[in-house]
């Protein structure tokens, strides 16, 4: 048995079947849920970045109008730090002593009938503190530093060896700032106990997680807990982690016997939901006259929180990148009193590959070759460390599409080589190579007595287009209309799906619905097979296909019948299935497995007496495997490489070197690009259905960021002739 | 807090002078952002967006009559032709939602040395209309602006109306920003040439806006009024120079102030050709 054969709508630029619920504000964002009854929650935070409270006077919040709660160290129970996640540690629990870690740090919560209320009492809570000196930089002699803390450091062949065969070689340092991952969204939890059942609106990515968290925090049984984040204004990572206002919020909900609402303030979400950290990192290449690779070797250091993990292997990427004999990759991460880095979109990846990239345009220039050839002559045919084939790899067909796309066959070699009046023209180009990821996953499609199907899933749509491309897969296994599948997706009750993050989810929850399909499809066919009023009474599974609503003979689409009907004849007012996926094994495939591939060429413009940076346009093509809505894929890779653009020209959290207070935690200060930066975007996808995924897919949600930061970095370096290493590429940095 | 909304001006002005402490409103562009933060904390809010007259704008004897109350939207629609310096200005104010909120009124309340109308205000020559019960009054812009965020107003006064010369020579503004919109003026550049007048203004590069008396001096003595032609390079690079002894500009979050004093220079030199070649222009048609 099989299901249809053309595909009328997998693969369609389909609209959004959620578009018209967001465009007329009836989605269901976290922080437009009200639950009758509720109260309102307002945070207090540390105005020191380390030491202590010696005194927290809460008396005058506790007059205050409308004031039903304050909470504080004194007042919150010893709570348990949250479990290890597949992605690590959960955040240390909060308000369990004295200690202050970083500026920001929650200190205490008030609860009021409304959020006035709480924000005014908020302001009336007195904190004394006995402030000790922060550990704010690398360069502080107190940090404690990790080494090797994921045991991803690589070796490969005598990288000095290497680096003394070489004719040119290359040794730079390139910096990272910390940047904000700054979703639209204010977070929120609404949280309301009845009894030891626990109800949860959350702005997460990860329902399931925060359900496991909560249960373990709160000492009740998982199944007793309700998480919910149908929709989400964006969290590019934020959203990965159980943070501690969620506790807090659950915690006041349970202190006042009321449901509690916390939205978080945009200055809060500098603090309070992670951020992606700052780093410095040293790349040395080296190359023969003919541009091939000899060493490759790539250190980093990046910034954590003292009491908490952050994964960010920034150079690991660089031992998979190219054909090289030699490679040396080392990460480093050192302690400080800074709020909880997390996950933003592309973590780690972003800033190693802007090192890695510029490493590689740099060694171009130094060999006197195109940097596009460049890595053409060292493209990885086969994965460089396991010397496996790869599971899907167009990575060359990615440049070649680009440039001829960008036209960057025109582009002189020389830098300084074009001028618009005071307009200085650059072009850069850089490559993309995505690390696979996938984790398992669970769903149920349900077909019900109107004919219709339903898939079901703890997974949740970030914005990307989840309740499209996985009604688009429900539709076409079981040959249905789009309009006759519905998606429920963000219920922590409905069967366990892994976050929305790590470009993983459309491969893991798209599997499992198609698992889920068949496996539904099976018992449908169980049912009509020995049914002697069935027109497909006796039929052989493989002559059997989905289509038309129903069953259906193969070539005989006449000879068949609706679920609907199936359903009525056999008094079923559904019926459903369970489905599954597990992440593929490289050594039982005999191949590596890849993520995503792509190619950017970037263009841009810098005024010669001004140093302003314009990126005037961008070619992207990106081989994301078998793309499921040509649409969808295409806003995520474009949100991409406008996230890219950020990361390369505005983007910079700022933290006070003595206070360790951030300085520009609103979006008046902390600058993302606006629709007049953002030039026409050109984007294309190239390459074959992925041969190790289930349904041929590599994740699109973080390749487009990756390789912009270097391909306007070249670019800029192609306009002026000047190298700029640290990001963003601010104006003075070009005077 | 109370909320104040006279529909007539002289029932705000009575409100005014009864609760000084009322912060006047119009587009809510600058005080709003300001009370979310908890920056003030005002007794009253007086809300002036029903009075009809404070957004009409009229025409005579070659000055505009521009009232606090018009927005950038309109300025820029039904006024860009006769204030093109302004227009400039107001074209690079944040988003369309914010420029059909703010005014020019608002941001002369707020007096940010960032503001962005100012330095054309200034180097037109504007002058600036107060009201109380005690009567009106008209100040020049340049001492309307009294130090970072502070202004000429007493207690009691409102702002009423801006008046402006028609332009009939070259006007010109610019602004650098980190980004092209929705951005604060790392610093900004106004000049307006006229027969008889050389004004020139420097934005966010000094505690105030500020005329750079000295490089006008330099522009009216200097610049071949009568013979109208092509300028030298030299002339451009005294004129930029004189502009950047003028700033007093600070390091910030947005920019160094020594990046700040050199694109002062810059934006000089380029907008003084370019207003120059309007004046030629407008000489020669006049001609």
């Amino acid at each position: 048995m099989s299901t249809a054969e053309d595909l009328p709508v997998l693969g369609a630029p389909v609209d959004r079947v959620d578009g018209p619920l967001k465009v007329t504000g009836q989605a269901p964002y976290p922080s437009d849920v009200d639950l009758p009854g509720q109260a309102h929650a307002a945070l207090v935070q540390s105005t020191i970045a380390a030491g202590r409270i010696t005194d927290l006077d809460t008396t005058e919040a506790e007059k205050a109008p409308g004031v039903l709660a304050v909470l504080t160290h004194h007042t919150v129970p010893r709570l348990p730090r949250g479990p290890m996640t597949s992605l690590g540690v959960s955040p240390p629990a909060p308000l369990q002593d004295d200690r202050i870690r970083h500026h920001g740090q929650h200190v205490a919560l008030v609860v009021a009938e409304s959020r006035e209320q709480a924000t005014a009492a908020a302001r009336l809570v007195r904190v004394e503190y006995a402030p000790a000196d922060p550990v704010l930089d690398f360069d502080d002699p107190r940090a404690v530093s990790v080494d090797d803390p994921w045991g991803l450091d690589s070796h490969r062949g005598d990288v000095d060896a290497g680096l003394a065969s070489a004719d040119v070689t290359v040794d730079a340092v390139y910096t990272t700032p910390d940047n904000t991952n700054n979703p639209l969204g204010l977070f929120s939890t609404l949280a309301a106990w009845e009894g030891e059942r626990l109800t949860v609106y959350d702005a997460t990515q990860w329902p399931a997680m925060v359900r496991e968290t909560l249960a373990e925090v709160f000492g009740v049984p998982e199944v007793s807990v309700r998480v919910l984040s149908p929709f989400l204004g964006g969290g590019f990572g934020a959203g990965l982690r159980a943070w501690p206002h969620v506790i807090l919020a659950v915690q006041a909900a349970r202190d006042v016997g009321r449901p509690v609402k916390l939205v978080l303030t945009r200055p809060q979400m500098f603090t309070s939901v992670g951020h992606r950290p700052k780093g410095v990192q040293r790349v040395r290449l080296g190359a023969t006259a003919d541009a091939t690779l000899v060493a490759i070797e790539h250190h980093s250091t990046s910034l954590l929180a003292v009491e908490d993990d952050d994964y960010e292997p920034f150079a690991a990427g660089s031992a998979v990148a190219y054909a090289c004999p030699h490679v040396v990759t080392a990460d480093r991460q050192v302690r400080a009193n800074v709020p909880a880095p997390v996950s933003m979109r592309a973590p780690a990846h972003a800033q190693g590959n802007f090192a890695l990239e510029s490493a590689m345009d740099e060694l171009a220039c130094a060999l006197d070759v195109d940097p596009l050839e460049l890595r053409l002559r060292n493209h990885a045919d086969v994965h460089p460390a396991l010397g496996l084939p790869w599971s899907s790899n167009a990575l060359r067909e990615c440049y070649a599409v680009g440039a001829e796309r960008f036209g960057w066959s025109r582009r002189p070699a020389r830098p300084r080589s074009r001028r618009d009046g005071h307009w200085l023209v650059g072009q850069g180009m850089a490559g993309v190579s995505y690390p696979w990821y996938q984790a398992p996953s669970l769903a149920r499609v349900t077909v019900t007595a109107d004919g219709g199907a339903t898939v079901a899933s703890s997974g949740m749509d970030i914005g990307t287009g989840t309740y499209t491309v996985l009604t688009q897969l429900c539709a076409h296994l079981l040959g249905l209309p789009l309009e006759q599948v519905r998606s429920d997706l963000g219920d922590s009750d409905l069967p366990e799906a892994p976050q929305a993050g790590g470009s993983g989810l459309t491969s893991a929850l798209g599997s499992a619905v198609a698992d889920a399909c068949e496996r539904l499809l099976g018992a449908l066919l169980e049912l009509v097979r020995d049914d002697p009023e069935s027109p497909l009474h006796g039929s052989d599974p493989e002559d059997v296909v989905a289509a038309g609503g129903g069953l259906r003979r193969r070539g005989d689409p006449g000879r068949g019948e609706t679920y609907a009907a199936i359903l009525a004849r056999h008094g079923r007012p559904q019926l459903g299935a369970d489905g599954a996926s597990t992440p593929a094994q490289p050594t039982e495939l005999g191949m590596a497995l890849a993520g995503a591939f792509g190619a950017h060429f970037a263009e841009v413009r810098v005024d010669e007496d001004l140093g302003l940076v314009r990126v005037s346009r961008v070619t992207t093509v990106i081989d994301g495997g078998r793309i499921l809505n040509e649409k969808t894929a295409r806003s995520q890779v474009i949100g991409g490489v406008i996230g890219g653009i950020g990361m390369a020209v505005f983007e910079d959290t700022i933290t006070d070197p003595t206070t360790g207070r951030i300085a520009n935690a609103t979006f008046g200060d902390y600058l993302v690009p606006v629709h007049a930066d953002v030039p026409d975007l050109d984007v294309t996808f190239v390459g074959e259905p992925d041969r190790a995924s289930a349904l041929g897919v590599k994740g699109v949600g973080e390749v487009g960021l990756v390789g912009v930061a270097a391909a306007i970095a070249n670019a800029v370096h192609h306009a002026t002739g000047v190298r700029v290493r640290s990001l963003p590429i601010t104006l003075d940095a070009l005077l | 807090m109370d909320f104040l909304r006279p529909t007539t001006l002289d029932e705000a002005l009575a409100v005014k002078a009864q609760r000084p402490d009322a912060v006047p409103i119009a587009g809510g562009t600058d005080v709003m952002v300001e009370l979310n933060f908890d920056h003030r904390r005002p007794g009253a809010l007086l809300d002036l967006t029903r009075i009809g007259e404070l957004a009409e704008w009229s025409s005579s004897d070659g000055q505009i009559s521009l009232g606090a109350g018009v927005s950038y939207t309109r300025l820029i629609g039904e006024l860009g032709d006769v204030l093109p310096g302004l227009a400039m200005a107001a074209r690079t104010v944040g988003s369309p939602q914010i420029r059909n909120r703010g005014t020019v009124g608002g941001n002369l309340g707020a007096a940010s040395p960032a503001g962005d109308t100012h330095p054309v205000l200034l180097a037109t020559g504007a002058r600036v209309e107060l009201a109380s019960v005690r009567g009106r009054r008209t100040l020049a812009a340049e001492d309307f602006y009294t130090g970072v965020k502070r202004n000429a107003l007493e207690p009691d006064e409102l702002i009423t109306a801006v008046h402006l010369p028609i332009a009939t020579g070259g006007e010109q503004f610019a602004k650098i920003g980190t980004r092209n919109a929705m951005v604060i003026a790392v610093c900004s550049f106004a000049i307006v040439l006229r027969d008889g007048h050389a004004g020139a203004a420097i934005g966010s590069a000094a505690p105030t806006p500020r005329r750079v008396a000295e490089a006008e001096r330099f522009l009216l003595d200097e610049l071949p009024w009568d013979a109208p032609a092509p300028l030298a390079d030299s002339f451009k690079r005294r004129f930029a120079e004189l502009v950047a002894a003028a700033a007093t500009p600070i390091d910030d979050v947005r920019g160094s102030a020594a990046y700040r004093t050199h694109a002062l220079g810059v934006l000089a030199r380029r907008t003084l050709t370019w207003a120059w070649d309007t004046y030629r222009g407008s000489a020669r048609a006049c001609a």
